[in-house]
């Protein structure tokens, strides 16, 4: 089955200041985008599963037509330059986005 | 109808090297009417605020520096530069006066400057919680005294008014404290009268320089053109298109179609892009709305420690299948020999395990024999520090297991020293929104001029 490693082109997460995440998935076709639209694969509930956090810690997921985008912001679990922080970027968290099935 | 006015983005991070063709370029394509940067990022994190300390080497700095200088003085146009010294603090402010100073003496260039200090005292902020001017932005907790009795130090993020407030005094080079990345780069748009929706916008796509160019194209830099009802982007070489300027305008933040400003937000739901060029982006429809109250973002720092690490790897099936327990029975025996007063914290980073996710998203079975080891050891002294660091460097070195084989040692070490102090640990102890009631309160500007004659305090 496909994921979305194979129907996108970018897939990239960033610190949104020190105690927010924010994800980009930018689709390689409006046709790979309105399907993942349709089947609501990236929703509140799968990505809070995906990343185990709690829904409420999910700030928002946007539907970008314009662009065949889709944005994911949430809370980091730890602020960035926590004694314990293992991505001060927050850069490289995208991997779990990339093996979702599509 | 005006003219129009063109703002050029030096680099997208100074300190990282400016590109001298771009300038060039730019120099001959465009009619620059100012040069801008932003030198600074929080994405660094807080240690930088913490130690003074600028993320880019010193040497780049002051080759980006010069490089700036020069323009500006052979364009006789305004160089405006925020957040200098990665953290924008009052002792980079200082520091980076007197290399411009220096600069400008080998390169006998004249011109009048201004400074902006933003460091905010404590007192201020313990005025504004007493007076409930302090708000939390999202899943942050409200500011307690505590949390500004110890922080080191404290900056707000001003916007573009100090730098207006130069221009207006006819300043030809400012050296921001923390800003709002924006700031440079909408300041003259501002002062000139023009729409604040639209150079709020400009600025804050080409304040990142090349990043809201088309990736693949070769842009080095980029030049943002503000005319009354629309504004327009394209690098000096390579291209924007209109997918890569607005895909620029996801890039870490959280919201796709607003811009949080102290003084107000810009709407980009009716932004329009246009691609009038193969180069060149237009873009209009971007809405600032003016908010009732002022807010500026504060970024605060505590020292939290020091640390020390130590640097391994392991390298055999029968290490990784065990490291879990290993590192385990390594903080049960660092536990053990360090005594009840010292306080300290120890964590075994595990890289090609479970080192690099942030989230608790469970791994897989290892399927790799080789693994990265850094044990990372942080100590209310950097004396404590070393010396939980080295327990567990010997503990890990020397721990027996059932499917041990090699008796010699648990770790490679690639260096001799095996542990390093890093030193202060910081963490974020403010990150609030200030109302404020008049902008005294989170800046200060001071002038200066450099003649031929040397320098003369403003």
């Amino acid at each position: 089955m496909p994921t979305i490693a194979d129907v996108a082109t970018i897939v990239r997460s960033k610190n949104a200041g020190p105690f927010k995440i924010t994800f980009d998935i930018f689709f390689e076709s409006t046709d790979a985008y309105r399907r993942a639209k349709k089947r609501g694969v990236i929703s509140r509930d799968s990505v809070s599963r995906l990343y185990s956090v709690p829904g409420e810690d999910i700030l928002g997921i946007y539907e970008l037509d314009d662009l065949d985008a889709i944005k994911i912001s949430m809370k980091r679990p730890l602020p960035a330059g926590d004694i314990s922080d293992t991505d001060t970027h927050g850069s490289q968290q995208h991997a779990e986005l990339l093996r979702i099935e599509i | 109808m005006r003219d129009g006015l063109t703002v050029y983005t030096v680099h997208g991070q100074l300190g990282y090297g400016v590109s001298r063709k771009s300038m060039a370029r730019a120099k001959e394509d465009f009619d620059i009417d100012v040069l801008a940067a932003d030198a600074g990022s929080i994405d660094s994190g807080p240690h930088y605020l913490g130690t003074d300390r600028a993320n880019p080497a010193e040497k780049m700095i002051e080759r980006d520096l010069r490089i700036a200088l020069k323009a500006r003085d052979e364009l006789d146009v305004p160089l405006l530069i925020s957040s200098v010294g990665t953290s924008g603090s009052d002792a980079q402010v200082d520091k980076t006066v007197d290399l411009m100073e220096r600069i400008a003496a080998e390169e006998e260039l004249q011109f009048k400057y201004s400074y902006i200090y933003t460091e905010v005292d404590g007192s201020v902020l313990k005025d504004a919680v007493r007076r409930d001017a302090i708000r939390e932005l999202d899943f942050e907790k409200e500011l307690s005294t505590d949390d500004i009795d110890e922080s080191d130090k404290i900056v707000a993020m001003v916007d573009e008014e100090p730098y207006v407030e130069s221009l207006e005094n006819d300043v030809d080079v400012v050296i921001g404290g923390r800003s709002i990345d924006v700031a440079p780069f909408a300041a003259l748009p501002i002062k000139q009268g023009y729409n604040r929706g639209l150079s709020y916008h400009m600025a804050k796509i080409i304040e990142c320089g090349p990043i809201g160019a088309d990736r693949k194209s070769g842009a080095k830099s980029m030049v943002g053109e503000v005319a009354d009802d629309f504004f327009e982007v394209v690098p000096p070489e390579g291209r924007a298109t209109t997918e890569s300027v607005s895909a620029h305008s996801l890039y870490e933040k959280t919201e796709p179609d607003t811009i949080y400003l102290p003084t107000g937000e810009v709407k980009l739901t009716n932004s329009k892009y246009e691609q009038v060029s193969d180069r060149r982006v237009r873009v209009e429809g971007s809405e600032f709305r003016e908010s009732e109250v002022t807010t500026y973002l504060l970024e605060g720092v505590r020292l939290v420690g020091y640390r020390t690490i130590s640097i391994g790897g392991v390298s055999g099936p029968e290490m990784a299948a065990k490291i879990d327990e290993i590192a385990d029975a390594v903080e049960e025996q660092v536990d053990h020999l360090m005594k009840e007063d010292e306080d300290y914290h120890i964590n075994i980073r595990k890289y090609g395990h479970d080192a690099v996710g942030l989230f608790d998203t469970g791994t897989g079975p290892l399927t790799c024999e080789e693994l990265g080891i850094v044990i990372d050891s942080v100590g209310e002294t950097q004396k404590i520090a070393d010396k939980a660091c080295k327990i567990a460097k010997v503990a890990f070195l020397h721990h027996e297991f059932d499917e041990r084989y090699n008796t010699s040692g648990n770790m490679a070490f690639p260096f001799s020293p095996t542990e390093f102090s890093v030193g202060e640990v910081y963490e974020f102890s403010v990150h609030h929104l200030l109302e404020a009631t008049s902008s005294e309160a989170v800046y200060e500007l001071r002038y200066g001029e450099i003649d031929r004659w040397g320098v003369e305090a403003g």
